[in-house]
């Protein structure tokens, strides 16, 4: 009978002894509210190769950007193309996590290039899910070469406006996909061609090794002019990631990288071997030191 | 009636044990840094969102932390932190089981500093690794501020550092800790 009482009693204890220390990670676990985690590195960069990717600048983030893109690859006279190059210098910043701004220059027409890119939302799983990280990008590009005609001495006469609707989802790891309904608005124009140019872009990239992804990028152009014989853009090429810089090479018939060049002034032809070999590269200055700044929950 | 005397008996010394247990102290917003530097780059991150609890009775120590919630200065870097280096979409945690040695001897409830060893294991990138270091705990009114300052290595946790930035990552990457414990009451 004394036997029952002890053991009965050593039971009681020792239950709740062993209760306590296999909570304490379950009580945590408990206590810690639940969080959304946000979907990041859909794309290497901003840049997918000649247009945007849903991808943006966060807050206080500057981006220095060179594109630079050569002749035609056939062109074996000029070093594959090498020896002419047109060069894109651009500088982006993120002025909120959802807004960034960038301006640009090209060699083509001396044009100058400006852009806002909002970042409303953000793929995300966890608390709150989002199948999508969407962008809305509005550009306006200028051509600053000199005026040869009355025309071109009207200031609003140089200017064109490009928009974009940008969705992409990272499918895993590996793969990411986007879409990307554009207009293109040029102010001047031949007379039998359009002011407004609706295209729209399929793209993506396949992240073969930890650091490096084969992009493809593709937009089709819907009206396209008429006054001269343009071609839908293509590009492909890989993102190499070297541990703290990206370099994006790629092979494309399109010779501009700004948005109204590649989808109303694209004259080469991947099927008469008007390629042409590009690349980008981008250095990132922290403006604002972040690491200061308290974090914010969820 | 003797063995409802007994039963009773048995079920206060139950819950008495329970009642004991419940010092408890409790951190969500713990601060977590580490740093790196060479002549080629420095490197540092910190999480101020590192969830603790800590049990006075037994001197078990649970530390959990995001990874995605240490902060970079610079957005590149902290992409390929996440993305090349702890891989955290695959192994998203670090973990800190560990027990603080001879915590019988620290009173909680008179104002103090005390150092004690703390000894368990970590586990972040999907590796175990056995840490024992030691931590200092300042009791004041009934808070504890509790630090330790140590160093790791990427092998430890087969984090892998690819020869071309191998001179702008320290071997030793200084860790820092300093969380303010308030009692858990529930």
């Amino acid at each position: 009978m004394k036997a029952k009482v002890v053991f009965t009693a050593l039971l009681f204890l020792s239950g709740s002894m062993n209760v306590m220390s296999q909570d304490l990670e379950s009580l945590l676990e408990s206590e810690t509210e639940a969080r959304t985690e946000v979907t990041t590195g859909t794309f290497k960069a901003t840049r997918l190769m000649n247009g945007h990717s849903i991808e943006r600048m966060q807050k206080g983030q500057l981006d220095f950007r060179i594109d630079h893109r050569f002749g035609e690859l056939s062109d074996t006279y000029n070093a594959f193309g090498l020896d002419q190059s047109s060069v894109h210098f651009s500088l982006d910043y993120g002025i909120t996590d959802w807004l960034m701004v960038g301006i640009g220059r090209s060699a083509l027409q001396k044009t100058v290039d400006g852009f806002l890119k909002f970042s409303p939302i953000r793929q995300s799983t966890g608390k709150v899910t989002m199948p999508v990280s969407v962008s809305v990008f509005l550009g306006a590009d200028m051509k600053g070469t000199k005026p040869v005609t009355s025309l071109d001495s009207v200031f609003t006469n140089n200017l064109s406006y490009s928009s974009q609707l940008l969705i992409a989802r990272k499918f895993s790891e590996k793969l990411s996909l986007q879409v990307m309904p554009t207009f293109v608005h040029r102010n001047l124009v031949a007379a039998s061609d359009p002011n407004n140019v609706f295209a729209a872009g399929i793209g993506g990239r396949y992240k073969f090794q930890k650091r490096v992804s084969l992009n493809v990028e593709y937009y089709h152009v819907f009206n396209k002019l008429v006054s001269a014989k343009t071609y839908d853009p293509l590009a492909i090429g890989f993102d190499i990631e070297t541990g703290g810089h990206v370099f994006q090479l790629f092979f494309t018939n399109a010779i501009w990288n700004t948005e109204r060049g590649f989808i109303t002034d694209t004259q080469g032809n991947w099927g008469n071997g008007d390629v042409h070999f590009g690349f980008k590269i981008s250095r990132v200055f922290p403006l604002i030191k972040r690491k200061d700044v308290a974090a914010v929950a969820e | 009636m003797k063995k409802l005397v007994l039963f009773s008996v048995l079920l206060s010394i139950a819950f008495f044990s329970n009642v004991q247990a419940q010092d408890k102290y409790i951190t969500k917003t713990g601060h977590v840094w580490f740093h790196s530097k060479t002549p080629l780059k420095e490197i540092e991150a910190h999480s101020r969102q590192v969830t603790s609890i800590l049990d006075t009775k037994t001197g078990d120590m649970i530390v959990s932390a995001f990874l995605t919630d240490f902060k970079f200065d610079n957005q590149l870097v902290e992409e390929h932190f996440n993305e090349n280096f702890v891989e955290s979409a695959k192994f998203p945690k670090v973990k800190f089981k560990a027990k603080v040695l001879d915590i019988a001897s620290v009173d909680f409830t008179k104002n103090g500093t005390y150092k004690r060893m703390v000894e368990g294991v970590m586990e972040m990138h999907g590796t175990s690794v056995n840490i024992k270091k030691e931590g200092t705990a300042v009791v004041k009114d009934g808070k504890i501020k509790a630090t330790a300052y140590f160093t790791v290595t990427a092998a430890q946790f087969a984090i892998i550092i690819p020869d071309l930035v191998k001179d702008k990552i320290q071997k030793d990457v200084e860790v820092s800790v300093e969380f303010t414990y308030l009692p858990y009451t529930k």
